[in-house]
């Protein structure tokens, strides 16, 4: 550590230059991973918050909820389950104030089963009938306000907006929460269709093997239209940051260390034991990583607070934490290979010629 | 009674057509409050025989006592440790750790070696003598050549050690810094009770010296 300190007090500049480089690596990295999983709750939050275990749906959407059909004959079997409710979801157009238009995805939900009551109305208050709905909070944000009459999909009929709910997004697109029987209205399709799926926050068994199939709630994300590519980009990102990162610092300490190594050599024939000379290695990247990440850390935090609502960032405490503290180890790797160097270090090299 | 003693101390290196005999059955004692000097040109065996005689690598035969007790090198531990504590090395360069300032480098010391190091009273009068008092503050880049010498001669006693080993101590100097370079080493020899050996190739040490050898092709004679 004494070692470390001074050498770094000693170089201000390179080692600034250094904690730079890896702040701004490491903001890119907590952006990312903000990024990332803020897209991903654009995706899951909605299917989450209903503490959904289990989907069935008709096979032929191929794992896709918002594609699948069920008639009321291959409902009617599931239903037996009393946990098992049905849902139907069609992506749709909202229509409302004069001209605003905006994506959406109706949920037609069964008001008397589990996934209502885990709704949570942030303003307003329930449906008290089958034309009133519940709109997602970010519709708010674009100006629709309580008591709007909205279109949606197909629906020939206009529904009014009686409150809105948290954290309701499907697929990208902020959700209308309404009843089972206008969903095939606003879907476009005959009322013999009962459903798009039933959902269960326990496991659904089926009969009907032959059309019907039983998704987990990961297998249901995975199947999400851009859901996995876009966890795998992200991912692919993150990795490759994090091995840059892991270059950057082993090249800076590795080329200290081959500077040092006359003088290192001295200290070794002195009888300073390797052991003080790595810890002080470790202690010099660990200082380095600590510091860099946490100014990555205030850049994130100012940068979370300038940036508009519309980029979906959602910083995870835990995952943030979890991510600094995995950039730290990532020095103490990078530190390995200056170790080596040092550890074989023969003290009769301090005595020259 | 602080000694070192090498008896019948051969080291080759290499093998077959490259080998190469550095030492040949050298016969060497050091003993506290004197002075030894070990003169020979380029090539000689001297760096060789102050690395035997420090514990920085094993002879290929021969023996080496340090205070009566055969040393063995490879115990990586206690060689550290004898090296730490028990001996203080004058080197010809690099010595100094470049980015602490001439004070750090004491405290490094102090860090490794947390007893029995030099008291401040005791220390500063070794700084006025050597006239590095006034450099506390600098780093070694900001030092003449000469003045690094003395600092590094400085924290080679600061550790309190039995044995003083010095490895060209005057290469650069102008000759009256010779000349106090080795009343130095001969006071520190004397009134400090230290074992004190220099190899060199510098003539102009022998009439400070207790004790004088002449190295040449790896084999070495007593001459006083
Ligand atoms: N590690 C080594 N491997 C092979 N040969 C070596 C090694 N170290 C020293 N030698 C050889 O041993 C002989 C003595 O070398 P040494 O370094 O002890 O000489 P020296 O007297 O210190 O010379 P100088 O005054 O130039 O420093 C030389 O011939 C040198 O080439
Ligand atoms: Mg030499």
């Amino acid at each position: 550590m004494f070692l470390a300190i001074n050498e770094m007090l000693k170089e201000k500049v390179r080692y600034t230059l250094v904690i730079a480089v890896i702040t701004l690596i490491s903001f890119l990295i907590f952006i990312l991973s903000a990024l990332a999983l803020g897209l991903s709750n654009e995706n899951t939050a909605a299917v989450n918050s209903w503490h959904t275990q289990s989907v069935a749906l008709n096979k032929d959407a191929d794992g896709n909820l918002s594609q699948s059909l069920m008639t009321q004959s291959m409902v009617t079997n599931l239903k037996k389950q009393s946990h098992a409710e049905t849902v139907g979801i069609a992506p749709a157009i909202i229509k409302y104030k004069q001209n605003h238009r905006d994506a959406a995805t109706y949920i037609g939900l069964d008001k008397s089963k589990a996934i209502y009551q885990t709704l949570k109305i942030v303003s307003g208050h329930q449906p008290t009938n089958q034309d009133e709905v519940l709109v997602s909070d970010k519709l708010k944000n674009k100006g629709l306000s309580l008591g709007d009459n909205i279109t949606i999909g197909m629906l020939p009929k206009k529904l009014v907006v009686v409150g809105f709910v948290k954290q309701a997004t499907y697929n990208m697109a902020p959700i209308v929460y309404g009843s089972l029987s206008n969903w095939s209205g606003v879907k476009g399709v005959s009322s013999h269709y009962a459903a798009s799926g039933v959902i269960s926050q326990k496991n659904i068994a089926i009969e009907d093997k032959e059309n019907v199939s039983v998704l987990t709630r990961q297998q249901l994300f995975n199947k999400m239209p851009g859901y996995t590519a876009q966890n795998s980009t992200f991912l692919f990102m993150i990795s490759f940051l994090i091995i840059i990162s892991i270059v950057v610092v082993a090249i800076f300490l590795y080329i200290l260390t081959i500077q040092k190594m006359p003088n290192l050599a001295v200290l070794r024939t002195q009888g300073i034991p390797s052991r003080y000379l790595i810890v002080n290695t470790l202690s010099e990247t660990t200082i380095i990583m600590t510091i860099a990440v946490s100014l990555g850390l205030v850049l994130c935090a100012i940068s979370s607070w300038l940036l508009p609502v519309a980029v979906p960032m959602y910083f995870d405490p835990y995952l943030i934490i979890s991510v600094a503290f995995g950039l730290v180890i990532t020095g103490i790797i990078a530190a390995l290979i200056p170790i080596r160097l040092i550890m074989k270090i023969e003290p009769k090299q301090g005595i020259g010629g | 009674m602080a000694s070192l003693k090498l008896v019948d101390v051969t080291k080759v290196f290499g093998e077959g057509t490259n080998e190469v005999v550095a030492l040949n059955r050298v016969n060497f004692e050091s003993r506290q409050g004197e002075l030894t000097l070990i003169l020979g040109p380029s090539g000689s065996g001297k760096s060789t025989l102050l690395t035997i005689i420090g514990g920085l690598q094993s002879p290929t035969s021969g023996e080496v006592y340090v205070n009566g007790q055969l040393v063995d090198v490879k115990d990586v531990k206690s060689s550290d440790f004898f090296r730490l504590n028990q001996v203080g090395f004058v080197l010809q360069s690099h010595s100094l750790v470049p980015f602490l300032t001439v004070k750090k480098q004491f405290e490094l010391a102090d860090r490794v070696k947390k007893q029995n190091n030099l008291q401040t009273e005791q220390f500063n009068h070794y700084l006025q003598i050597l006239g590095i008092d006034q450099l506390l503050d600098k780093y070694p880049n900001q030092l003449s050549g000469g003045q690094s010498q003395r600092v590094a001669i400085a924290r080679a006693i600061y550790t309190n050690p039995d044995f003083i080993l010095a490895d060209e101590p005057t290469a650069a100097l102008d000759s009256g810094r010779v000349k106090k370079v080795g009343e130095l080493f001969k006071q520190i020899a004397t009134a400090e009770d230290k074992a004190v050996v220099i190899v060199t190739h510098d003539l102009r040490l022998e009439q400070f010296a207790d004790h004088v050898y002449h190295i040449e092709d790896g084999a070495i004679t007593q001459t006083k």
